[in-house]
């Protein structure tokens, strides 16, 4: 079972304008597991993700990553202090080859440059990316291009890694090697918070799920307890279906 | 920004550099005011290209940083009776800091990249608007410099060693552009300038970075316009805050080739051959300004022609006599021809 919790956010809330994006939502993520969160489209899980990874600043709320306050940090402190994230629209830095877009993370958290290009070439080829490592990103199919926005963040190796729909557009050989990877990311003892609209694999790989909807957290648990909870149905398939489910 | 490297045009530059150099002593004095025009241009448009083709930042006050660097050698050597090089070290500060302060705050307030074109044009004609003010008030008609020869305070009867000390800044500029693009630290500016959130997604102190791009660019115009000053004798609002100079700076490193290594040399060098050949052509009786007209005109067939700049004309050049598989060919798209 997981261990402490690496990261733990409590009353997250962003707002844009009139618009409550994140609502006083609050989880935790446990070192060696993998965090599903769901919800719809507008419901507010890239907002979080933002939020999190520094990109937006918190209206309210803490975020705190191995007891160390993060809230206040910008989005490089973090990354350096261990928060990792891919985007949910790939953004490789178009100017560079594939393998200096994984080198560039390396470099900024250290790593000299023959180093960081034996760690790129690494992850890369275990991502099936061999034949494209000194490519322009402009020439990756938006598999691939998903597939390099993954190897950025994972080649890290973060304390906190973020999955935003990491999985979107890819073949299923594909969505199998990057599965085996998050598996293989999480047993190694980093902490996944992965937003995904692909229910089925999400029951399958996340140890737990929260769900999101207009902002709000409305139900947490195991896979199969938050495909009981009568919010998340409701939500998902109406309110006749949740009804149903209670009755 | 693959380290493929093109010897040939480099190789070719350097011989030519060469040669030049050892010819310039038996050259009359108007090709070496040819040659220092070229050097001046060069180093301008090599700078330039550090902020605005490798950072993203279109500084327009590139022409202020010369025109501080010009008046802080000439006071501190005509007014304070100080070596010249107290006046360029006090110019480099000067302009580095400012670079620094403008951009870091432009940063921080997130200016878009056009106010930030805007906001540093308007700083360089309010230094500008302060120095005609300053000159009319306390130094009418400008600084003048003490006229020696003494080649220890940087002053000399020949006009060659000013055009030796540019062309070594210029050769010293592409030498440490040819270095950084292929370190870590060229990595992180294309990460910086290409996507300031996954970069700093990644951990790259994008804010950092970029000003650190700016203030170097900023160091040397300011350098050159010390030699000007030294060179000239002579410093006024009105001849260092030339806005037909930032121009050429501009259109040198954009038909160059913005963002490459030798684009901004081949750029200085196409402006001040076309402008040189035109006016001897249409000669210095120019009342109805064709000069600038038939330069207009070539400059606009560069741009539609070559709209990678002269230097993609040169690779397509080269490419035809060398034919490369496609591989080979991505693997120099970055490089700098």
């Amino acid at each position: 079972m997981p261990e402490a919790p690496v990261f733990v956010a409590e009353n997250v809330s962003k707002r844009f304008g009139g618009l409550i994006a994140v609502d006083k939502v609050s989880l935790e993520a446990h070192a060696g597991e993998i965090l599903g969160i769901m919800g719809q489209n507008g419901a507010g899980k890239t907002s979080l993700f933002n939020t999190f990874a520094g990109i937006y600043v918190a209206d309210g709320g803490r975020m705190t990553l191995n007891d160390v306050d993060v809230t206040a940090l910008p989005a490089w402190r973090r990354s350096i202090a261990g928060i990792a994230r891919t985007f949910q629209i790939p953004q490789p830095i178009w100017s560079l080859s594939v393998c200096e877009n994984v080198q560039v993370g390396l470099i900024a958290h250290g790593k000299s440059k023959a180093e960081s290009a034996e760690i790129a070439e690494e992850t890369l080829v275990g991502l099936g990316l061999q034949a494209k490592l000194k490519s322009d990103p402009g020439d990756l199919t938006p598999g691939q291009l998903r597939l390099l926005e993954f190897a950025r963040a994972a080649s890290l190796r973060p304390k906190l890694l973020l999955l935003d729909e990491v999985f979107a557009g890819l073949s299923l050989p594909e969505q199998q090697s990057t599965a085996d990877v998050v598996r293989k990311l999480r047993d190694s003892g980093i902490a996944i918070i992965w937003i995904e609209h692909n229910v089925r694999l999400m029951m399958e790989l996340a140890d737990r799920i929260v769900a999101m909807d207009h902002g709000h957290k409305i139900g947490a648990g195991t896979p199969l307890e938050v495909a009981r909870n009568p919010d998340v149905i409701r939500v998902y398939l109406g309110r006749q279906a949740a009804d149903g489910k209670k009755s | 920004m693959t380290p493929a490297s093109n010897p040939f045009l480099g190789t070719a530059a350097i011989i030519v550099v060469g040669i030049v150099c050892l010819l310039a002593p038996s050259l009359n004095l108007t090709t070496i005011d040819f040659l220092i025009g070229f050097a001046v241009y060069a180093a301008l448009a090599v700078s330039w290209n550090w902020v605005c083709g490798l950072g993203g930042l279109i500084n327009m006050a590139h022409i202020a940083f010369y025109a501080i660097g010009a008046y802080s050698c000439a006071i501190a050597v005509a007014k304070l009776g100080l070596h010249p090089i107290v006046g360029i070290v006090a110019g480099v500060v000067i302009t580095a800091s400012l670079a620094g302060i403008v951009s870091y705050l432009s940063f921080r307030l997130q200016v878009s990249e056009l106010y930030f074109a805007l906001l540093t044009l308007m700083l360089a004609d309010g230094i500008g608007a302060l120095s005609r003010g300053f000159e009319n008030e306390y130094s009418l008609g400008g600084v003048y410099l003490p006229f020696v020869n003494d080649p220890l305070r940087f002053a000399f009867l020949d006009k060659v060693y000013y055009y030796y000390a540019l062309i070594a800044l210029v050769i010293a500029l592409l030498l440490l552009q040819h270095w950084v693009t292929r370190s870590k630290w060229g990595l992180l500016i294309a990460a910086a300038k290409d996507s300031e959130r996954a970069a700093s997604s990644l951990g790259v102190p994008v804010v950092r970075i970029l000003t650190s791009v700016a203030v170097a660019s900023a160091i040397p115009p300011a350098i050159v316009g010390s030699i000007f000053a030294l060179s000239s004798l002579y410093v006024t609002a009105d001849n260092v805050f030339l806005f037909e100079l930032l121009l050429a700076t501009v259109i040198a490193t954009v038909i160059g080739g913005l963002g490459t290594l030798w684009g901004p040399f081949l750029g200085a060098l196409a402006i001040t051959l076309i402008h040189e050949l035109i006016r001897s052509g249409v000669g210095v009786t120019d009342v109805v300004g064709l000069t600038d007209m038939v330069y207009g005109a070539i400059l606009v067939c560069i741009v539609v022609l070559f709209p990678g700049g002269l230097i993609g004309a040169f690779r397509f050049v080269r490419d035809l006599f060398s034919p490369k598989p496609r591989n080979a060919v991505l693997d120099e798209k970055h490089s700098d021809a």
